[in-house]
């Protein structure tokens, strides 16, 4: 009892900070314009979700109309349900490692006299709750829809009302396994850092595979005619093979569509399994949640003791702030995950896609047809490939954001702000380099590209990727998120990664809109053009630093906090 | 009423020896001022007291509860202050103020009275439906520590608790501790400014590389040279345990 009450305590509270409801009750109250800002965002949010849900209704209609003609729409539910849990559990792990796990305030809560039990539970509630909203938002529209073309008994609704609140538990369950595993793995290690980024990395990399197996698998079943028509001739053996996989999807989806009295067995059979990994889950939880969430506040001892030579290495204020920020970024787990996906995943993904099959099929008939055009558009295409890292790069979008508290180090220190913001330009485009360099050697080893057009296509890309990525930090000069409570909320919950990227696409058309037709119209040969080009982009480079300067001096100069 | 057997903790998987074979008991009504240099093991010694961090080896006991066995009667006894507070950012400070009481289970009345009461003190009562946020480091300290006197706990534990408050809140705070300990509750808090510990507290326990080198009444601690100020005892003790300890 004393349980529930500490919990519905810790949750209330939870809830509140999380979605910041204080937070906006207090700027309304302060200014009533402010409300209108968070109607604005909450009416954006509205349209967009909705946008989304009725897309997602169309297609789900085209496939649930047709299979219920045939009778096999129990199997397209059990399909979508897989795909809730699948979710599920791929989201759920995140927010076990971020917000259960490596929540910064559980050395708050062990303080006081709260039973870590209740703490963990009011984490993994609120958990819950993030992850119902996308099972209720991909499981609801399948339920109904299912019955609108299937006739259903009258306990078809009260076993939905069941399972489908229940779907994120089992997943759910999972993730916090996978995510005490990797805690408690992570804590062996003395450089907790490098494991989660190595870690994370690799999680990136299986995903991308993972999803190349997944397109080479749809892409033979539905070539092979044979093998649709028996699979929608044959709805349970469709079941059955997901079944395989998971048993609770197929007794969550027999609960609903089962003949005779079997859904009652079934919806049983969900039920236990769902509590029996939610009760397993949170026996183990409550016992090591403080164990781990603590232990990641822990600190592994520098190697070298004392005033080392390395730490006096930099010479000029500049060196030593873009050495500064290098150290920033790669010791901080969530920032080196981020910064160094892009240039990791693009390469992995031109050198496994092809193999897999997937995507070659495209890629080998697109090029006869690049190659029937003018000559400089293959050079043009390949330094567009060699940009993409370059368009996604978080370490320039939140340069400034990353600051955080410590930004009156920034304005304290007796360098001019533009220099500091150069320092952060120059180590967001080291990173976009780097990528440039990655995918010109990926392209070279798994693209049928000839090598010569690589090589034309390698200067324009890295010229080209100093004002992209000098605009894509333009808004988080303008406007940098410094009052954040965790290192995700600022690299990931950003507005400025978001605008940024759309500048650095913006910049990027905008360069091949200029680039094609002047590549056509000048018609010198191909490293000419590139020649060109690059001088082009290299002076658009010199245009991008001035604009970043003046934000530097301007704005940011000014800015109070 | 704080009773230490024994307690070590050590980071980084044995890497880090931050508290090691500490032994102290701090008895009722007592101010006892725990200081030692940055690093010495105060902050660690404190959140094993606290039950936020598990001791390695050894046993806490707070008011003859032992803290491994019964966490949460033994922490419902301490009022505690940590050194850094980065947290509820997001809460207004009547919004914390209310947490805080629910988890201590603080009747209504009871709360609404010492928080006004505090809040007064430390002219605070006009931030309080702000967001913690826009405190300065001084305000959240004494939001804390209004919300760490909210069940009038028999135990507050406060670690630097001056650091941040201007000479007016902390006077008010000195005044405060006094006046618990006539009440017959006691106070611990950790410092490094001597100055203080050495006005304010019955007892001091002085910590070095994580471990204590010396315990007692200012005037125990002096017995052996008279009239040293603690300043130059405390350098005395700290060179003779650096060198123990090297
Ligand atoms: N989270 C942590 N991870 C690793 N080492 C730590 C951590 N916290 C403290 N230490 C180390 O433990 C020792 C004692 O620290 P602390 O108890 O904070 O000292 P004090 O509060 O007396 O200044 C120091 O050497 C410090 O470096
Ligand atoms: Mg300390």
């Amino acid at each position: 009892m004393k349980l529930w009450r500490q919990f519905w305590l810790l949750f209330r509270l939870f809830f509140r900070t999380q979605l910041g409801l204080s937070v906006a009750r207090d700027a309304a109250r302060r200014d009533k314009k402010a409300l209108f800002k968070f109607a604005g965002i909450g009416l954006a949010v509205a349209v967009g979700v909705l946008s989304i849900l009725l897309t997602y209704g169309v297609i789900l209609f085209s496939l649930m109309w047709p299979a219920s003609q045939i009778g096999i729409g129990a199997a397209v539910l059990a399909l979508i349900f897989f795909l809730c849990m699948g979710l599920v559990l791929i989201l759920g792990t995140v927010t076990m490692i971020t917000m259960v796990f490596g929540a910064r305030d559980a050395e708050l809560y062990a303080a006081l006299p709260l039973s870590q039990r209740a703490v963990f539970l009011a984490k993994l509630g609120m958990a819950y709750l993030l992850e119902l909203l996308p099972t209720l938002f991909l499981g609801l529209p399948a339920v109904i829809l299912y019955a609108v073309y299937t006739p259903v008994a009258w306990w078809y609704w009260i076993a939905a009302a069941l399972v489908l609140p229940l779907l994120p538990v089992i997943p759910m369950a999972l993730s916090a396994l996978l995510a005490a595993l990797l805690m408690r793995l992570a804590a062996r290690f003395k450089r907790r850092e490098v494991f989660m980024v190595v870690g994370g990395l690799a999680i990136a990399v299986g995903a991308v595979l993972l999803q190349g197996q997944f397109n080479a698998f749809f892409s033979s079943v539905f070539a092979d005619e044979a093998a649709v028509s028996a699979m929608l001739q044959d709805s349970a053996e469709a079941l059955r093979a997901m079944t395989a996989v998971f048993p609770p999807v197929g007794w969550a989806a027999g609960a609903l569509t089962a003949e005779g009295l079997s859904w009652l067995g079934q919806l049983c059979l969900f039920l236990l399994s769902a509590a029996a990994a939610g009760g397993l889950a949170l026996w183990l939880g409550g016992r090591v949640f403080y164990r781990g969430a603590l232990a990641q506040l822990e600190t592994a001892p520098g190697r070298s003791k004392g005033y080392n030579r390395a730490s006096l290495g930099a010479s000029s204020p500049l060196k030593a702030l873009y050495v500064r920020e290098w150290r920033m970024l790669l010791r901080t787990g969530v920032y080196a995950l981020n910064a160094l996906t892009g240039i990791v995943i693009f390469p992995v993904m031109l050198v496994f896609m092809p193999m897999m099959g997937g995507a070659s099929g495209d890629m080998s008939e697109l090029l006869p047809l690049l190659e029937g055009w003018a000559g400089p558009l293959l050079p043009l295409v390949a330094a567009g490939l060699m940009l993409l890292p370059a368009l996604i790069n978080p370490a320039a979008t939140t340069a400034l954001s990353r600051e955080g508290r410590q930004f009156w180090l920034c304005r304290s220190i007796p360098v001019p702000m533009r220099t500091q913001a150069l320092a952060k330009l120059l180590c967001s485009w080291s990173i976009a380099l780097a990528g440039v360099g990655l995918i010109f050697g990926a392209a070279l080893l798994a693209l049928p590209i000839p090598a010569a057009d690589l090589l034309c296509g390698l200067p324009v890309a890295a010229a080209l990727s100093f004002p992209v990525t000098a605009l894509s930090m333009l808004p988080d000069l303008l406007k940098p998120k410094l009052t954040w409570n965790s290192e995700s909320e600022a690299i990931k919950q950003n507005i400025n990664s978001l605008t940024g990227m759309l500048l650095a696409l913006a910049a990027v058309l905008l360069a091949a809109g200029i680039a094609l037709p002047l590549a056509l119209f000048l018609a010198l040969p191909d490293p000419l053009t590139a020649l060109v080009l690059t001088v082009l982009f290299a002076g658009a480079g010199y245009g991008g630093w001035r604009l970043v300067r003046a934000l530097a001096d301007g704005p940011l100069e000014a800015r109070e906090e | 009423m704080i009773l230490l057997e024994q307690i070590s903790k050590s980071y980084a998987g044995g890497k880090v020896k931050a508290v090691s074979g500490l032994d102290m008991r701090v008895k009722p009504g007592e101010i006892f001022g725990f200081i030692g240099p940055n690093g010495a093991g105060k902050t660690t010694t404190i959140k094993m007291i606290t039950g936020v961090l598990r001791p390695d080896e050894g046993r806490v006991v707070i008011d003859g509860i032992d803290m491994g066995q019964d966490p949460i009667g033994a922490k419902g006894r301490i009022g505690y202050v940590p050194d850094s507070h980065d947290a509820y950012d997001r809460l207004t400070g009547t919004e914390y103020l209310d947490f805080i009481g629910s988890v201590y289970g603080v009747p209504l009345e009871e709360r609404r009275a010492r928080a006004e009461t505090y809040l007064n003190l430390f002219e605070l009562a006009g931030a309080a439906g702000d967001l913690v946020r826009s405190y300065s480091h001084g305000m959240k300290q004494k939001l804390l520590l209004t919300g760490a006197l909210l069940h009038d706990p028999p135990l507050l534990l406060l670690d630097e608790p001056m650091v941040g408050l201007d000479p007016k809140a902390a006077l008010l705070l000195k005044q405060e501790m006094r006046a618990r300990c006539d009440r017959g509750r006691t106070v611990f808090f950790s410092t490094h400014v001597l100055e203080v510990a050495e006005k304010l507290c019955d007892r001091i326990g002085i910590i070095y590389g994580g471990k204590l080198i010396a315990v007692g009444t200012l005037a125990e601690l002096r017995s052996g040279d008279a009239g040293a100020s603690l300043e130059a005892m405390f350098f005395e003790l700290t060179e003779r345990g650096g060198r123990d300890a090297g």
